[in-house]
């Protein structure tokens, strides 16, 4: 039997195993949870905001890269500042506004969003 | 089983007081963007064959429209109702009763999520040793309670953030100056001028008055966040190099999953979170660890559990399952 034929009572245990496993300790913060609000402290349009998403959603595929060495408002700022930065014009400045509603400096959050481009044009190769 | 009940019940009645008092404003509020995202539910609603249709149906379609209306056509970037209930639920507050934990579980999903939010605060404030905890926990560094989960190296010792935030103190731009750690204050970061990139816009100003957007949380809300990203990245391991191509295989096919169930980008995010913590566990329990499509599937299962209005049945799962290509 292939390991993609599975039943739908087989899905059911699997997922009753892990809710077990992980204690029934659900919540888990992830990016998205950050991301609306930093768009929001960028003053992003809805257009940018998707390309956000995006571009969070592009990069929680590389484990090792991403999701492992930053936590997940890290990965949210960083998405913000390359939407920002691949604007026309792009926007270089990272406001007092961001910075307090991020909680990182300009400093912190520019390495990332280099290393997010980088993954980014790995994996769409 | 008896107690997961009456909460439903409880649940329902909190339900038809709030769509009450919401409806006289519904009408009168209803803009263009709420009628486009009324009218994309109802389209929603009529893919799903009638006898699945829950019968809450009626109750919770005005309330959509009332979320709507409320964030106006700043609606994708801004709604937070989702982002204030899972920071206001505090880390294991579901009881351990697995039974009981699982039908709270699916009360809480059909309701709204303003209504979750109503709910978790009363838990909040209720104040269990958990919260009070996760409030300790996150005052201990009150000074620099935002910069958190740089690295993994930088969580684990307190003194080193306090030494990174002096030092971001006097590099660029002066700090904000809040009166304090827990307190939001609305008139001090309160201003107007959006030109001037040296001060600090307060985003919130429009929803201060608004009854929907719960501003007053926001900052435990966040702190909360903060805590459990931090408590999140003293969990993370070093995937091995087969569990790594299989978590890629497997998030590539829960992308594809949502874009044919329609499921809400939450819904993936909180999904592929789930599967990696699932994968740490595994990583440390045994040393060749397999990562299976049936883990994808679970994860993606719990967390539309959670976050969908509507979850998709099990076996929509399994149907989806046999388009995975991995291994």
């Amino acid at each position: 039997m292939r390991q993609r034929d599975l039943s739908d009572e087989q899905l059911r245990r699997a997922s009753w195993r892990m809710a077990n496993a992980l204690d029934f300790d659900l919540f888990t913060p992830h990016h998205l949870h950050f991301l609306r609000r930093f768009s929001r402290a960028s003053g992003h349009t809805s257009e940018d905001h998707n390309h956000a998403k995006r571009v969070c959603e592009q990069a929680i595929r590389a484990h090792a890269d991403i999701v492992l060495p930053y936590a997940p408002s890290l990965i949210a700022a960083a998405a913000v500042m390359h939407v920002r930065q691949s604007k026309q014009p792009p926007i270089k400045q990272w406001t007092r506004t961001l910075r307090h509603y991020t909680g990182y400096t300009r400093q912190t959050v520019e390495p990332i969003a280099q290393i997010l481009t980088r993954v980014l044009s790995r994996d769409a190769r | 089983m008896y107690r997961a009940q009456s909460n439903q019940d409880v649940d329902s009645g909190v339900c038809q007081m709030s769509v009450d008092r919401c409806s006289t404003t519904v009408d009168s509020q209803l803009t263009g963007a709420s009628l486009s995202a009324a009218m994309a539910d109802s389209d929603r609603m009529q893919r799903q064959p009638a006898a699945q249709r829950p019968t809450r149906h009626r109750l919770t379609q005005p309330r959509r429209i009332e979320q709507r209306t409320a964030t106006n056509e700043r609606d994708s970037i801004d709604c937070h109702h989702s982002t204030l209930m899972a920071g206001v639920a505090p880390v294991g507050s579901l009881p351990s009763d697995s039974n009981a934990a699982l039908l709270r579980m699916s009360a809480l999903s059909s309701l709204s999520s303003v209504h979750r939010v109503d709910l978790h605060c009363h838990r909040y404030h209720r104040g269990g040793d958990q919260t009070h905890a996760e409030n300790d926990e996150s005052n201990t560094g009150a000074a620099g309670r935002c910069r958190i989960g740089r690295s993994v190296a930088d969580c684990t010792s307190e003194e080193q953030w306090h030494r990174e935030d002096a030092r971001s103190n006097d590099d660029d731009e002066p700090r904000l100056v809040r009166s304090g750690p827990s307190t939001p204050s609305p008139n001090a970061t309160a201003t107007t001028t959006t030109a001037s990139s040296s001060i600090v816009e307060d985003i919130d100003r429009d929803d201060r008055h608004s009854t929907h957007c719960h501003v007053e949380y926001v900052d435990d809300v966040f702190r909360n966040l903060r805590a459990g990203e931090r408590r999140l990245q003293r969990l993370k391991r070093a995937l091995p190099e087969t569990v790594e191509r299989q978590r890629r295989q497997i998030v590539d096919w829960m992308c594809q999953v949502r874009t044919q169930l329609c499921l809400r980008p939450d819904t993936l995010a909180l999904g592929v979170a789930l599967l990696d913590r699932y994968a740490y566990l595994l990583v440390e329990q045994r040393d060749a660890a397999v990562l299976r499509i049936s883990f994808g599937a679970g994860a993606l299962m719990l967390a539309s559990t959670l976050e969908e209005q509507f979850p998709p049945e099990s076996r929509d799962f399994s149907f989806q399952c046999r388009c995975f290509d991995g291994d």
